[in-house]
């Protein structure tokens, strides 16, 4: 017995760097795989400020803290991306937006993210010149990363918005990260057509870029992009129509048949 | 002396013809240049104001720039398929559609697509607000993609003309931007995350996203018929996302 539980200790102790490790690749690119020295340096740089960010995060004026490093450009790009949610009223929501956010309401939004996320930092994410964020949610639960690339990437606003919630949805360490299914080998489109990366053009099968669950980050994602569309009471028409634009591209990530049905059926009916 | 006198009569009746010519008004063969900043809406630059992708550099201001409506194609071609106006007509036209294009570049400065001006301002566009777009259509950056399809937008809830359809199937019919720090050139390194791959084709998705909406609605046969040529357009796109759109949208009248 006694071989046992320290056989059973063993494995855990190998594989927890290693698991976390996978998280780490998935969400901060192949070169993060193992602690690197600057991970590490954040790392400390984040326990250090914990004292910090306790007395700031009960503070109503500085719900986010932000790291030396972050410009003011990319502060104040993301208090306008949440002003612009926070104030978002709609006459009615979905039941997967119920159950996810709460009503659709800007002060519902906020709640869902200032819970999850609570320091921003700035960083390359390890995903090359097209990522725009990133979360490590097994080392920095509650820090959510961006690239120089939200802001001088012109992307319509829900874009913007859709990426930071997708991430904050991440955080939720208790839920394993929300993290992406693998898609499936052959991944093909409704039209039977392979789905390929647009521009590399390299299959996404077998990849980690799909939702199993009507729950995860994607699917969070696109509820609350439908949900805009259907129902914001004081949207533009151009953001209504981008809500839908981006939120329909992600169904196809969606790859449980119940998952996508309940989607569907909570979005499309 | 006879023949003197018929010269200096000729040289006369020369000169009043030239006079004559250059002192008609000109608004009946097109407006004259657009100021992006006219007298009456200055540009201001709010403090911060910023602007989005500018290839390889970080955000900048939209810059107001001098164009010159006339030499736009489809330009002479809207202003004699109309009715000849009086020049104080003229002017206001010109005015109006420098204003539109002024609220609009205050609108990317400011990075807010849920300004209600966007719903308020750019309904019923003159042929001239219309070539002032699409002017500024062409001026901006192919990287500054939210931004093309933010005009692309306004002028597709405008589609009266045979410019208005002209352009939309030129829209569809670019070719793809590969990246948004540099169209021309494809990103080093992974694929781009999802939104910024749809954002790479966004000015197309709108433009196929308003026709979709408008298919629906059932158009006019000579508005359908339009709409079909610009969706076969869109199918043959060197783009796999935007052909995939089109092929999804209902374009058989």
């Amino acid at each position: 017995m006694r071989m046992l539980s320290i056989a059973v200790l063993s494995a855990l102790l190998y594989a927890g760097p290693a698991l976390a490790g996978s998280f780490e690749e998935e969400y901060a690119g192949p070169g993060a795989a193992a602690l690197s020295p600057k991970m590490r340096a954040f790392r400390e740089q984040w326990e250090r400020r914990q004292d910090d960010r306790k007395n700031l995060a009960e503070s109503a004026k500085a719900p986010i803290v932000f790291d030396s490093d972050v410009d003011s450009a990319l502060q104040q790009q993301i208090h306008e991306d949440l002003s612009f949610v926070g104030g978002l009223q709609g006459t009615a929501s979905s039941g997967l937006h119920r159950k996810i956010f709460g009503e659709m309401a800007g002060a519902d939004y906020i709640q869902f993210f200032e819970k999850r996320i609570k320091e921003v930092g700035m960083d390359d994410c390890g995903g090359g010149a097209g990522t725009v964020a990133c979360v490590r949610p097994f080392f920095f639960p509650n820090k959510m990363w961006l690239t120089k690339n939200y802001v001088r990437f012109n992307q319509p606003q829900v874009s913007r918005v859709e990426t930071v919630f997708h991430e904050a949805r991440h955080t939720e360490s208790d839920n394993g990260g929300w993290s992406h299914a693998m898609c499936p080998t052959p991944f093909r489109d409704e039209n039977g057509q392979d789905v390929r990366g647009i521009l590399s053009g390299t299959l996404i099968q077998g990849k980690a870029a799909c939702d199993r669950t009507e729950f995860g980050a994607y699917s969070t994602g696109l509820v609350m992009l439908k949900n805009i569309q259907k129902f914001c009471a004081n949207c533009t028409d151009k953001v209504k129509m981008d809500a839908g634009i981006f939120g329909d591209d992600v169904l196809k990530r969606i790859i449980d048949a119940r998952a996508k049905t309940a989607i569907q059926d909570d979005l499309y009916r | 002396m006879t023949r003197a006198a018929l010269a200096i009569a000729g040289a006369a009746v020369v000169a009043a013809f030239a006079w004559f010519i250059l002192r008609a008004p000109r608004a009946p063969r097109g407006p004259g240049p657009v100021e992006y900043a006219p007298p009456s809406m200055p540009l201001a630059r709010k403090p911060g104001a910023r602007q989005g992708a500018v290839a390889g550099g970080l955000p900048q201001t939209v810059e107001p720039v001098l164009l010159d409506v006339r030499a736009l194609p489809g330009a002479e071609a809207a202003a004699a398929a109309r009715p000849s106006r009086t020049s104080g007509e003229a002017i206001d036209a010109r005015r109006d559609a420098a204003g539109k294009v002024a609220i609009l570049d205050e609108i990317f400065n400011s990075r807010n697509d849920n300004d209600p001006r966007l719903d308020r301002e750019f309904k019923n566009l003159t042929p001239e607000a219309k070539a002032s777009l699409r002017a500024r259509y062409r001026h901006l950056p192919p990287e500054r993609r939210n931004d093309r399809g933010t005009i692309v937008f306004l002028l597709a809830n405008n589609l009266t003309t045979a410019e208005d359809w002209n352009f939309l199937q030129n829209v569809v019919s670019e070719p793809p931007c590969l990246s948004m720090s540099d169209c021309a050139k494809p990103p080093a390194g992974q694929d781009p995350e999802p939104n910024v791959e749809i954002t790479l084709v966004y000015p197309q998705l709108v433009a196929l996203s308003r026709l979709e909406e408008m298919l629906r609605r059932v158009p006019p046969a000579e508005a359908a018929r339009e709409a079909s040529r610009v969706i076969r357009a869109a199918e043959s796109s060197a783009s796999p996302i935007v052909a995939a759109k089109a092929a999804q949208l209902p374009h058989r009248f």
